[in-house]
């Protein structure tokens, strides 16, 4: 099999996008891939420098609550322990 | 993995970035060089009195406030050196298993006891790790000259200083915010970094032509063969967004790294790297 | 003696054209072996294939090793030049040494400056700013400076002129060949270095048409300067190659009894170029 794959550049190269191919097809079916865009959160998209101490505060409130959501899940995960 | 190893993989990173200086060094130089120019251009247009004032507003706007939260800012400035820095490294990874063995230094290359997993692995480390190295140093000496030009436009126009110095932390904060941003970016695209490499080590003569024109073959074969779009919707997917390619906060880049989507593209990216170092054996 | 290379039916196509057809060879340890071949016989994929440095079927040992499995584990005991121009040309001398030196563990700095030093090669030029003699140079200081087993040589003196061709061949016998390293050479100017060999391959077509060591040459293969009267006796004899020269012929005869041949005129050893002018043209009307 090894002696087939690595006959030549070509074999090699057909194997290669074979697996290639092969696990973007599987992993489509199992997962049933759409077209879908990726959002991540990134708030200086939507800053507006006329805004600035508007932006500053929603920057700490977001702040906040990422640090309370932290503190809710500890308290949690003690509590299933 | 012993001491030598590491000597070796050091002498292979060295080598790639000795070959490409123009593309690691000399591109991001002529950016820094040419925003520079244009910056110091612009403002000697506008008014001094204005410039007064935007610097005056610039100084509060920084004055107190932590370098890494302000550090984003930075990032605007840093989009033409991460687009440079991208058009590099793909010019870099597509010529860079093929123009040894058009000149034949494949030959020496291979007379030396490096394996071919080291030889292409030295190269995804040089465009992942290496590269955007070199880019955060010359984007911080472009700050530090900037910063200096900066300093003397503020004490000519008696605008307090304290609020400049808070933007100059900001400005070297947001150096580890592109670096991250860069490095977390080329894990994202890793599956593209092995689709160049694998032409790269495959084509004999023209091998961006071989590198597009596949890519769009493939994915016609998938729709004639399976009747799907998974592969061109998972392209699509992972094009569409140019958020992906930019980190503005610390705080999401685990998120960014440890997602299923940048952790599959590492698992296809892988294949076709494999690929790529099995073809590095067709010395012809 | 041991064997460094060990080669059973090596066979190579590159389309529709045979490199090598069923290739059998054996080096013994510390030889220095010419392997001589006209233009396209495979000589340089033999060489090749000995370093990994391209796929062939069959069975191969080179130092205790298959090149197609480890070709980078056989590279430390393994030296290759071939000819002139591969050297990376934009790496400046000092950076080449010191990227040898990273990554060879046998390599030798001192030793590799010492050669330099009796060369007018300058550590701070590129590559590209040196000529074809002083590029070869440059490459066999290297070289010389790595403890190997085995150094091949593919056409390292190609393009040279003859002042760099013959400090080439002093050095290697004189500074680098200690009877125990093994050397290959294949090369077309074979006059240059049958003095040098002490193991003699012919390569014709892909095949192998003659492996000999050079102290059993004289033992197989005659020369015969024949006078006209005796040429249909040395006809009868079964020369593989006959050659007017200056109104006489001069046969060249393989595995017949001196005592025979003595009668026919004057014996001796056939040169190395003449011998592989006689396999050759045996082997195209035989």
């Amino acid at each position: 099999m090894k002696n087939i794959i690595l006959k030549n550049r070509y074999t090699l190269l057909v194997v290669t996008l074979v697996v290639y191919t092969g696990v973007l097809v599987a992993e489509g079916a199992i997962t049933g891939r759409e077209v879908r865009v990726f959002e991540f959160e990134n708030p200086f998209f939507d800053f507006n420098v006329n805004n600035f101490e508007e932006f500053g505060e929603s920057r700490s409130d977001s702040d906040r609550d990422r640090d309370r959501d932290r503190d809710e899940d500890r308290d949690e995960a003690s509590g299933d322990v | 993995m012993d001491r030598f190893t590491i000597v070796q993989f050091y002498a292979l990173l060295r080598r790639e970035v000795l070959e490409h200086r123009n593309l690691f060094i000399g591109a991001p130089a002529v950016v820094a060089l040419l925003i520079l120019v244009a910056t110091s251009w612009v403002a000697m247009q506008i008014d001094e009195t204005q410039l007064a004032e935007g610097l005056s507003y610039i100084s509060v706007l920084f004055d107190g406030l932590s370098p890494f939260d302000m550090a984003p800012f930075f990032m605007l400035l840093a989009i033409p050196f991460m687009l440079t820095l991208y058009i590099c490294s793909a010019i870099y990874l597509i010529n860079t298993l093929f123009q040894d063995r058009k000149e034949m230094s494949i030959l020496f290359w291979q007379s030396m006891p490096v394996s071919n997993l080291q030889t292409v692995l030295s190269k995804v480390f040089t465009v992942v790790i290496v590269a955007p190295i070199f880019y955060v140093l010359i984007i911080f000496a472009m700050y530090l000259i900037g910063m200096i030009l900066l300093t003397i436009l503020v004490v000519s126009n008696e605008v307090d200083l304290v609020g400049i110095g808070w933007m100059f932390l900001a400005a070297i904060a947001s150096l580890v915010l592109i670096y991250c941003s860069a490095l977390v970016t080329s894990l994202w695209l890793l599956p593209t970094i092995g689709w160049l490499l694998l032409f790269s080590a495959f084509a004999k003569k023209t091998p961006l032509l071989w590198a597009g024109g596949v890519f769009i073959l493939v994915g016609f074969f998938e729709d004639f063969i399976f009747g799907t779009q998974y592969l061109a919707n998972w392209v699509q997917s992972r094009a569409a967004n140019p958020n992906q390619y930019l980190i503005f906060e610390f705080q999401s880049l685990l998120e960014r790294i440890f997602n299923y989507e940048t952790l599959f593209g590492i698992v296809v990216g892988s294949v076709l790297i494999t690929g790529a170092v099995c073809m590095r054996r067709f010395t012809d | 003696m041991s064997n460094i290379v060990e080669a059973r039916s090596l066979r190579k196509n590159y389309g529709n054209f045979t490199a090598l057809d069923g290739v059998d060879l054996t080096i013994p340890s510390g030889a220095i072996s010419g392997l001589i071949g006209p233009n396209g016989a495979g000589k340089t994929t033999t060489l090749k294939a000995l370093i990994g440095l391209c796929d062939v079927d069959g069975e191969l040992i080179v130092a205790g090793r298959d090149p197609r499995r480890a070709r980078h584990k056989l590279m430390e005991d393994v030296c290759f030049i071939a000819d002139v121009g591969i050297l990376p040309k934009w790496l400046k001398v000092s950076q080449l040494i010191d990227y040898v030196e990273a990554v060879h563990p046998r390599f030798d700095r001192k030793k590799a400056e010492k050669f330099l030093s009796t060369t007018d090669i300058p550590a701070n030029k590129r590559i590209k700013e040196l000529s074809k003699g002083m590029v070869t140079q440059l490459h066999l200081a290297l070289v010389m400076s790595i403890e190997v087993q085995l150094l091949v040589l593919d056409e390292p003196t190609l393009g040279l002129d003859i002042i760099y061709r013959k400090e080439f061949y002093d050095r290697l016998l004189n500074d680098y060949y200690d009877g125990n390293r093994t050397i290959i050479i294949s090369t077309h100017q074979v006059e240059e270095i049958e003095t040098l060999l002490s193991h003699l391959l012919f390569i014709n077509k892909g095949k192998i048409v003659l492996d000999t060591l050079m102290s059993e040459l004289c033992e197989v293969y005659t020369e015969v300067l024949v006078d006209a009267d005796k040429m249909a006796e040395a006809d009868a004899c079964g020369p593989i190659h006959v050659r007017e020269l200056l109104g006489k012929k001069s046969y060249t005869f393989e595995s017949v009894p001196k005592e025979r041949l003595e009668v026919l005129g004057e014996l001796q050893t056939p040169s190395v170029a003449d011998l592989f002018v006689a396999k050759l043209k045996e082997d195209r009307h035989g």
